[in-house]
């Protein structure tokens, strides 16, 4: 797999993972039990996760100024 | 309340984890298939940390199942009778899509092409971003030229960054990694990131 950059890759694929795990897979219930505040606050962690996979952007302008 | 992981088929044991509220997994046999689930005694905590634990315990299936079918985490059943009535009119379509991802499991690809800051008219702009549009579907282009041999299907987002999301055999894998790799070395101004292999979250599709 791609490895430029062990740090960033374990970033993305956290970022990776949540995505998947809160917006694809197989849909089973109308019972979605989280309550509008619990969906916010998941969500509030996915943003710190993608603010965190900003550094991805970096590395791409760093890959550019190199 | 029971919490559900994923259908899998050809299940052959349990991973040694507990599920994202600390409790025993457990498998339920239905008919052509299994289902994966965690008895707990309230619903599971909406954090990114449950939703990880969730995702891990999905991923770790892949390593004891033939066909993994991931199920979105946020969803939950009061009890046993709850569950059957949701799952038991799904059955079929369940059966039917464990059946197409026998075998296959999900790659991701991540691009990220540094965009120019400097500001210029609007004119001017305008012909820069649909330049970059244009230079992104070239570069998607040009790498589904590349693992077209290893694609069984895909989900892409060309927007900024490209994202897609790739059915592989798990037999494929490396090949396609390899094939990632080469195009990465290829496009050394550009951020290529490689994740997976997933369970094909991907490709688990809509139930009507």
């Amino acid at each position: 797999m791609e490895s430029h950059h062990p740090a960033l890759r374990s970033e993305v694929t956290l970022v990776e993972l949540v995505d998947r795990v809160l917006n694809k897979g197989v849909v089973v219930t109308g019972d979605i039990t989280l309550s509008v505040a619990d969906v916010d606050l998941v969500y509030v962690g996915l943003r710190l996760l993608l603010a965190s996979a900003g550094t991805l952007d970096r590395f791409a302008n760093e890959a550019v100024a190199a | 309340m029971i919490h559900l992981y994923a259908f899998v088929d050809g299940l052959d044991g349990l991973p040694a984890l507990t599920g994202a509220g600390g409790e025993p997994l457990a498998a339920r046999p239905l008919p052509g298939l299994t289902a994966v689930v965690g008895e707990l005694d309230s619903a599971l905590p909406a954090t990114s940390e449950a939703a990880i634990a969730h995702g891990t315990v999905v991923e770790s299936l892949c390593d004891h199942a033939a066909a993994v079918l991931p199920v979105r985490f946020g969803g939950s059943f009061a009890d046993t009778a709850a569950f059957h009535a949701a799952v038991q009119p799904h059955v079929a379509a369940l059966r039917d899509r464990l059946t197409r991802l026998h075998g296959c499991v999900e790659v991701g690809v991540r691009i990220a092409v540094a965009e120019r800051a400097e500001p210029v008219p609007g004119a001017a702009y305008l012909r820069r971003r649909a330049a970059e549009t244009a230079a992104r579907a070239a570069l998607a282009d040009e790498l589904h030229a590349g693992v077209r041999p290893y694609v069984l299907d895909r989900r892409v987002d060309e927007g900024a960054p490209f994202r897609g999301a790739y059915l592989v055999r798990r037999a494929d894998v490396e090949a396609f990694a390899r094939q990632v790799d080469r195009f990465a070395r290829q496009h050394p101004d550009a951020a290529v990131v490689c994740t997976g292999p997933w369970a094909p979250y991907s490709f688990a599709g809509r139930l009507s």
